[in-house]
């Protein structure tokens, strides 16, 4: 390391952890197998478990010969095999047993007639009458798992009871899961699939009463109700395409496996609340607003098409200068009534609506997403276009960074521009490989630097004011230009 | 670009340079200095004369608002731009070459547009020649960054230097048993047996011809068996310890404990001995041990390598500890031209200064579309080229083959400087991008203020109507274009934005601005999200 050009000093790399100046950097970290003993000795120290207790220490490229540096090594390496061979157990009463129905809620109507959309209401009675009654989010149609107990603390943020159905219909107290949620419970050991070989009704007999019914399946013989599924078959019956009921494509699997073993809990993305139309006064307003603010420039405009676009004259401060050299149209965002938003097309379309751990969660009714997920195939699909990506971004909720006006100066002009307006998530998968990139929507014509005193330096050190990047610390040879 | 960082005072520079600016210090006032944020006051090359502020506590303020705005309407300043620049266009290098030094500053300073010919983006060829040439020590930027360069490689140097005497330490500490059988306790240097058969020193395992000289002082010594950190030891054996050559000017590092070159002439006199007795504790070892764990052929090291290292040789890093990482840190920016007036005009007699400020098209054409500060001429013909010469010559070069070529709304040239303006027309700086592999840099007030945050990759987009009935593809990137872009931003800390500039379908205004107006511009940030950095 000392002897590599291009290193990154080391006072950075331990700052990384702290502010997060390098998240842009990698972020699949060495692990470091020590910590996870610590957390496997000690049961009650599971909360010692984040991001920032596993970071990454200094490397070491080749061996120095000292007994210190092997002790290190050999204290690593038995802290691995201490991890590795850590016994997992699957307590009997954890179990879960799931059976694959998959026509059992065939008839339902999809995701996306389920909406109950106030703006668009052209439906006849007897069809609103019928989309009240179900749930959003409910994806009752793809739910092909149901599992008999529903007491795993793996189930606060998956499975669904199908709650609008009709009462004395079998499995209707059952938690049903979707293919990619069945998948990852069987993947991490926490199911078993089985083949149902009779009839819902005789699986999940129609509710008498708990024990009787649990004492019914136990008369049975081992494999009389189905046969048991391996993790193969599992696959095979769960990945498909997009848009085959009750399958997931593989790729949108990945991602969902992925954020659910990082610790994130994820849902399959339901469409927004519809948001109380503006209403119409505001918006001739808006537009009565915006005509004054027309005005003046096309007051400047008499200009001849050919320049120069600033007149000569007698100026007494360049903001007359800069307004009059606006030619090119700029991009004002503003929040869309709902029924205006347009319809963006897959792939480039909110898949799942992901929530961060440490967030209160109630899967029936979860809070707003802390973050908006696409998700898309890198060999398939290409850089979106404008109108992807705007449509994507449209659909995605209003979150501009609250205006703090008293402060003006360059940080907080890069900190607006850089949250932007709307923002989202695209997964691009690439075989298996997971690349995440934030898009946010942005408006440089909402920051007018020549009206802005405070982004440019008055103190004698310039640039100071305009700094706003704290830990600045030892970026070494990071930036140029 | 311009961007140079001046050094923490103090820091270890080396000699040539430490030399000179001591001398600056001591003269410290320099009168000469003007303040970054005069220098660079005006955002172009047009002046304002705003009336002096009103304050009405102050009633008398009001008597200067009026005595400034009767002098402005009694004899009214030269209707701005009052400085009309000129330029060549240069057909070869598809640019504008700037050639009267006061418009090559006043571009610069106002704007910060064009580059020079010779320099990396500030134009100051000249101070770098008249430095090389000894009239005057100025700073220049690209200077500076080779200055700061070199001393980021004696830091890393120094550093492994230090990691290797950690090593070294550890590896020592390691090696020492404690002498506890019979065999061993007379094995130990001061015993008997060594002194009887002793052929060798007390080196850390290296050999120097043992002196008889030597072995009385050593005699004298008690024979007790001593551990490694007491300091009595120090009396021992002070040559082998290397401390001598600590202190000599000529040593490159401090010598690490027993690297000793055995041509050291080993008769060493007892004064030198006894002078370095009270300078420095010393450790002592086992010969025995040492000799099988350390060897002078081990990598790396760089007292080795630095032997043949010209630059960092002269360099006196004994007494100078190792640069920690705060000097790497963004510091302040400084202009490189800050004392540009102060000594040149009696130094430069005998150097012409033979840069030019060359423009991009695009910035060209903003100073004469947008600002009209600037007039470029055609060296064939000497004649003025109109602003409408100009973009017809410019949307025409921007094609392959620029005769034969067909005027689309989406020609590169029209694309690029519709971004440029837009975002010269909300105050930004923009500088091109290629160096990061972007089209424009985006500074905020100027390059030497601040590093550039946004790096900007331009996108066409054809959402118009008329593009989906002429059956038009928008060009397909592949993500791993865009990845490879993102990584580059990543690196040098800016922040990658996409640019979406939608095409308008054909038209037949031929004026620029009817042109320009019709284009829309939207800007995305972009960003790679880690998932497990932001679950918490």
């Amino acid at each position: 390391m000392p002897f590599d050009d291009e290193d990154i000093p080391l006072a950075s790399l331990n700052a990384a952890s702290d502010d997060s100046l390098f998240e842009a950097e990698d972020g699949d970290q060495a692990q470091d197998f020590r910590m996870f003993t610590s957390l496997l000795n000690g049961p009650g120290k599971k909360s010692q478990a984040s991001s920032k207790a596993i970071r990454r220490g200094e490397k070491d490229f080749e061996s120095h010969g000292t007994r210190a540096q092997e002790g290190v090594l050999e204290s690593s390496r038995s802290a691995m095999h201490e991890v590795l061979s850590y016994t997992r157990q699957h307590q009997p009463r954890n179990a879960l047993c799931g059976w694959y129905f998959p026509d059992r809620w065939a008839d339902m109507p999809p995701e996306s007639e389920s909406i109950p959309d106030a703006a668009t209401d052209k439906q006849s009675g007897s069809r609103t009458a019928k989309s009240r009654n179900t749930v959003q989010g409910l994806f009752a149609r793809d739910r092909v798992v149901a599992i008999e107990a529903d007491k795993s603390t793996m189930l606060t943020s998956t499975g669904r009871v199908v709650t609008t159905a009709d009462k004395f219909n079998p499995g209707r107290s059952k938690t049903w899961l979707l293919p990619e949620e069945a998948l990852f419970l069987i993947e991490r050991g926490t199911l078993d699939l089985w083949w149902p070989v009779r009839g819902i009704e005789e699986v999940f007999p129609a509710e008498k009463g708990p024990e009787e019914s649990q004492e019914d399946i136990r008369k049975l013989e081992d494999y009389d109700l189905g046969i048991p599924l391996s993790l193969q078959a599992a696959y095979a019956l769960f990945i498909g395409k997009d848009g085959e009921k009750g399958k997931i494509s593989l790729e949108k699997y990945q991602v969902y496996a992925n954020l659910r073993r990082t610790g994130y809990r994820v849902l399959r993305a339901t469409p927004l609340p519809p948001r109380p139309p503006l209403p119409q006064t505001s918006q001739s307003l808006w537009q009565w607003l915006f005509s004054l603010i027309q005005k003046p420039f096309s007051l400047h405009s008499s200009y001849s098409g050919y320049g120069p676009l600033v007149k000569p004259g007698l100026y007494r401060s360049y903001i007359l200068i800069f307004e009059q050299l606006a030619l090119v149209q700029r991009h004002k965002p503003a929040p869309l009534p709902p029924s205006e938003l347009p319809q963006p097309q897959d792939p480039f379309k909110i898949f799942f609506h992901v929530w961060k751990s440490n967030s209160s969660f109630v899967k029936t009714r979860p809070p707003p997403p802390d973050f908006q997920m696409a998700v898309v195939d890198a060999r398939e699909s290409s850089v979106p276009t404008l109108e992807q990506l705007d449509s994507l971004l449209l659909s995605t909720p209003w979150s501009p960074l609250e205006k703090d006006e008293g402060r003006q100066g360059a940080g907080v002009v890069y900190k607006r521009l850089k949250h932007g307006w709307r923002n989202a998530v695209v997964a691009v998968v690439d075989r298996g490989l997971i690349s995440y990139m934030r898009f946010g929507e942005m408006a440089f014509g909402e920051e007018l630097l020549y009206e802005n005193v405070g982004v440019r330096p008055r103190a004698k050190r310039g640039g100071r004011a305009g700094k706003g990047r704290g830990g600045a610390k030892g970026r070494g040879r990071g930036r140029g230009g | 670009m311009a961007n140079v960082r001046i050094d923490a005072p103090g820091a270890p520079g080396n000699e040539g340079h430490k030399q000179p600016r001591n001398k600056q210090d001591k003269s410290s006032a320099r009168p000469q200095k003007i303040p970054l944020h005069q220098l660079y006051a005006l955002p172009a090359p047009i002046r304002t004369f705003p009336l002096p502020s009103f304050y009405p506590n102050n009633p008398l303020s009001l008597f200067h608002v009026l005595w400034a705005w009767f002098g402005q309407v009694l004899s009214p300043p030269p209707a701005e731009p009052s400085v009309i620049h000129q330029g060549r266009w240069s057909s070869e290098t598809r640019s504008v070459h700037v050639h009267d030094p006061i418009s090559i500053r006043a571009f610069w300073e106002q704007g910060f547009f064009g580059k020079g010919s010779y320099s990396r983006s500030e134009p100051n060829w000249l101070k770098r020649e008249q430095t090389r040439q000894g009239q005057g020590e100025k700073k220049v930027s690209e200077l500076i960054t080779a200055q700061r360069r070199e001393e980021r490689k004696i830091m890393k140097w120094d550093r492994a230097r230090k990691e290797q005497e950690a090593i070294l330490k550890t590896r020592l500490a390691e090696a020492w048993v404690a002498p506890v059988g019979p065999k061993e306790l007379l094995a130990l240097p001061n015993s008997l047996k060594d002194l009887q058969s002793s052929t060798f020193g007390l080196t850390n395992g290296y050999v120097t011809p043992n002196i008889p000289s030597n072995m009385t002082i050593l005699d004298g010594q008690t024979r007790e068996t001593l551990p490694m950190t007491m300091p009595t030891t120090s009396t021992l054996n002070p040559v082998v310890n290397g401390n001598r050559f600590g202190e000599d000017e000529n040593v490159l590092f401090p010598s690490l404990n027993g690297e000793i070159p055995s041509t050291e002439p080993a008769g060493t006199t007892p004064d030198v001995i006894v002078s370095t007795l009270k300078r420095r504790k010393s450790v002592r070892f086992s010969p025995t041990v040492e000799s099988t764990t350390f060897q002078l052929s081990d990598p790396p090291s760089p007292h080795i390598k630095s032997l043949s290292n010209g630059k960092v040789s002269n360099i006196d890093l004994t007494n100078g500890s190792p640069r920690s990482s705060q000097n790497e840190e963004e510091a302040p920016i400084e202009i490189s031209g800050v004392p540009m007036v102060t000594d040149s005009s009696t130094a430069s007699l005998d150097i012409v200064d033979r840069e030019h400020l060359q423009l991009t098209m695009e910035e060209t054409f903003y100073l004469v579309f947008g600002l009209g500060v600037l007039t470029v001429t055609n060296p064939t013909t000497g004649k003025v080229m109109a602003a409408e010469e100009l973009f017809h010559m410019f949307r025409r070069l921007s094609y392959h083959s620029p005769s034969t070529a067909v005027m689309r709304p989406d020609d590169p040239f029209l694309v690029q400087y519709a971004v440029y303006h837009h975002f010269r027309s909300l105050g930004w700086v923009p500088r091109p991008g290629i160096k990061f592999g972007v089209d424009w840099l985006l500074y905020i007030g100027g390059p030497v203020f601040a590093h550039a945050e946004f790096a900007i990759t331009i996108l066409p987009a054809y959402t118009d109507p008329y593009w989906k009935t002429h059956d038009h593809e928008s060009p397909r990137r592949s993500w791993r274009w865009l990845h490879s872009i993102n990584r580059v931003q990543t690196h040098a800390l800016k922040t990658m934005v996409l640019v979406y500039v939608d095409i308008p379908p054909p038209t037949e205004t031929s004026d620029p601005s009817g042109i320009l107006k019709r284009y829309k511009i939207r800007e995305f940030v972009m960003k790679r999200w880690l998932s497990n950095r932001s679950r918490e």
